[in-house]
């Protein structure tokens, strides 16, 4: 068995220290991301990652800087795919080349994709406006795991970035739940509350302060500081103005997800 | 003295113009110290109450959701009062007591809306999550010490007052109306009374939400369409009717009989009595129903009472009095009961008057025996509930044969007095109330008293 992190060894360089041997599999695991990539016969035969197959797998994989990996003898437990590890490897060095002048992307891709409230203009072509509409509240191995787009997703993902129309904040790995909408009244607030166990749980989890992103049926998102209070299982209380910009009410079903702002991470 | 006479003395001053005057006093003090609520607040009040009504639970506290609880409420204010009781306002005090009736309602919002605060407010949670509240509990909980036997005072009224306004007059009067309508023999009526509510109550404050839910509201919106097919019938006369109520309101209508005073006097008492007594602001019954309400701010289920009153008094009383009016019944007929039939003026209109009068005071007859058994409980402990269930099932029984005229009398009389201690409570408690609304309004989290 061979274990080590793709920061050291990256997977092309990896690939090329495994064509010696004669058969196994690969198992990659970096936030956002689980791959598996197959041997047998100095041919790859299989190659899986984020619901992707085949050389887009691999072209996915062949992107991550970080990650844990572990290669066993083991063969892989199905066949999805024939080249010789000699093609793949060809292939895949102009592509890991290209993955390098990507400087914008993070290397975290289990990061979240946020529109920023940026007033620059910046022409987007229509490939990259679908990225764009595409990316909100997203892992950055979300958006990229398109079959046949990955490459140019990626470089697509890396202009927005850079021309800061995305930006990225961790993930907390605490999924997102719904929540019903109950308005207050009174001086203008953009608190949200939550029931005191759900905010404790969350707290916990996060280990640290967290903002809640609301998302309306409407699909209008809003992120807002959050405080817990009692008797409110099950709910959100939104300020009545808030809410009303939600175009949401009492009783609507929000999508609530608590995120972590940079300088917020956790400890 | 003895104590029938005492009784009548009594009753003539529970239910007479003088005590109006303190519901009217007591609706009006609320209505400042809430900050006018029912009028400054009327849209969110909308939107929080009618505006969610599809949204069943809120989930915190409580054992029943807040409109089931209004609905339990609901139920019970809504019986004879309704009908026969705004027919009979009209008989006596002319079209002008119906404006009167919205005056006394509308000040009779904020009493309720400060009583289900309050009993959300001081209501009692127990280990196995059930609740218990009501007059007795925020009279006992937040008076000063002094005057805290106000509310095992008011319990001991409430759990008597029970059999009288809520079970042996309801029984009695679904039993009538039906023979009449229908020849249905009385004690048929009695034993299916009986055996019906025997079953609700014995489900306690979930099943009678559960059956309050479902029938209260189709109770209503069927009142509301036969209500709406008498109007279309007397479809002419309802613009004059509307007029009416405007022209006669300071009694102008007996002035051209030269006796004016006397007419705004009969108007005043007949119209105000009704905006007070058919919707039970000021007697803190329902608040009773309000305690088991699922909320998270006392606030916002005082927002459930508003609508109660509105319901009942601006909605129901006021279909019910478009329809005797613009029937003309009102200048010809002798009785309340006989106007009232008559009134509908559709085919088999005695029927649909049967029967939505049967429906009225079978929810009253309910809900009823849920606050008489509370008020019970608060006096003599849980053990009480059963024996107290069982003994208003007997009643609700013997109450459709009639001839309990002498009881019912007593029970009317202790009735009235409940709202004492009740309205004294409310004038003490009026500054916890309006800071719990402002407390609401600036977005701060309810803290319930230790």
């Amino acid at each position: 068995m061979l274990t080590g992190n793709l920061s050291d060894l990256p997977l092309l360089e990896l690939l090329q220290t495994l064509a010696a041997g004669s058969g196994g599999t690969l198992r990659i695991r970096a936030r956002g991301v689980e791959g598996t990539v197959g041997f047998a016969r100095r041919r790859v035969v299989f190659a899986e990652a984020l619901g992707l197959s085949g050389l887009d797998a691999l072209i996915l994989l062949t992107g991550l800087r970080q990650g844990r990996f572990e290669y066993t003898g083991k063969p892989p437990p199905e066949e999805n795919f024939e080249a010789s590890l000699e093609a793949v490897l060809t292939e895949l060095a102009g592509i890991a080349d290209e993955w390098k002048r990507l400087a914008h992307l993070p290397e975290d891709w289990g990061r979240l994709l946020r529109q920023t409230a940026s007033r620059r203009e910046l022409e987007l072509s229509l490939d990259e406006l679908g990225v764009f509409a595409d990316a909100e509240g997203r892992t950055v191995a979300e958006v990229l795991a398109v079959p046949g787009e990955v490459l140019a997703r990626a470089r697509v993902l890396d202009r927005l970035l850079k021309h800061q129309v995305l930006a990225t904040i961790p993930s907390l790995g605490v999924g997102p739940v719904t929540l019903v909408a109950l308005p207050y009244y009174g001086p203008q607030s953009l608190t949200a509350y939550v029931d005191y166990d759900l905010y404790q749980r969350w707290a916990e989890e996060i280990g640290g302060g967290f903002k809640l992103r609301v998302r309306s049926p409407r699909g209008i998102e809003a992120s807002f500081p959050v405080e817990p209070r009692q008797q409110i299982p099950d709910r959100i209380m939104l300020h009545d103005r808030e809410l009303k910009k939600l175009r949401a009410g009492r009783g609507t079903r929000l999508k609530v997800m608590p995120e972590v702002e940079d300088g917020l991470t956790k400890p | 003295m003895d104590l029938l006479s005492l009784n009548a003395l009594l009753n003539r001053y529970v239910w007479g113009p003088e005590m109006m005057l303190v519901f009217l006093a007591v609706g009006l003090y609320l209505t400042v110290r809430t900050g006018f609520v029912q009028f400054s607040k009327i849209g969110i009040i909308f939107r929080e109450t009618l505006g969610a009504i599809r949204e069943r639970a809120l989930g915190a506290g409580g054992e029943i959701t807040p409109f089931q609880a209004t609905m339990v409420a609901l139920g019970a204010t809504m019986g004879q009062g309704n009908l026969i009781g705004v027919t009979a306002a009209i008989l006596i005090g002319g079209p002008g007591a119906v404006f009167w009736m919205w005056i006394a309602g509308i000040l009779g919002m904020a009493t309720k809306f400060a009583e289900a605060v309050l009993a959300v407010h001081f209501r009692q949670r127990y280990a196995d999550g059930s609740v218990s509240g009501g007059p007795m509990f925020y009279l006992s909980l937040g008076l000063p010490r002094g005057l805290r036997w106000l509310g095992g005072l008011y319990a001991f009224l409430a759990a008597l007052a029970a059999f009288g306004i809520g079970n042996l007059t309801q029984s009695s009067a679904m039993a009538g109306s039906l023979e009449a309508a229908f020849g249905v023999p009385v004690g048929l009526t009695g034993l299916f009374v009986a055996l019906v509510a025997a079953f609700i109550l014995a489900g306690g404050v979930r099943r009678i939400a559960v059956f309050a839910q479902a029938l209260v509201p189709l109770m209503l919106l069927g009142f509301l369409a036969a209500g709406a097919y008498a109007l279309a019938m007397h479809g002419a006369a309802l613009a004059g009717a509307i007029a009416a109520i405007f022209q006669h309101a300071f009694g102008v209508q007996a002035a051209a009989g030269g006796a004016a005073g006397y007419a705004l006097q009969q108007t005043l008492k007949a119209g105000v009595g009704r905006g007070i007594f058919s919707n039970e602001a000021g007697l803190g019954s329902a608040a009773i129903a309000h305690a088991q309400a699922q909320v998270d701010h006392p606030v916002r289920q005082g927002f459930w009472g508003v609508i109660e009153v509105f319901l009942d008094t601006l909605v129901v009383n006021t279909v019910m009095a478009l329809i005797v009016l613009a029937s003309g019944v009102w200048q010809e007929a002798t009785s309340a009961p006989q106007a009232f039939v008559a009134a509908w003026g559709i085919p088999g209109g005695s029927s649909v008057a049967a029967l939505v009068l049967a429906l009225f005071v079978f929810t009253t007859l309910v809900s009823w025996g849920f606050y008489g058994e509370e008020a019970a409980s608060f006096l003599f402990g849980e053990g009480i509930r059963w024996p107290y269930r069982i003994t208003y099932i007997v009643f609700a029984f013997v109450g459709a044969l009639g001839g309990f005229e002498l009881l019912t009398t007593v029970a009317d009389t202790l009735n009235g007095l409940m709202a004492i201690p009740n309205l004294l409570g409310l004038v003490l408690l009026g500054g916890v109330v309006a800071g719990l609304v402002r407390g609401f309004f600036r977005g701060e989290p309810w803290r319930p008293p230790r």
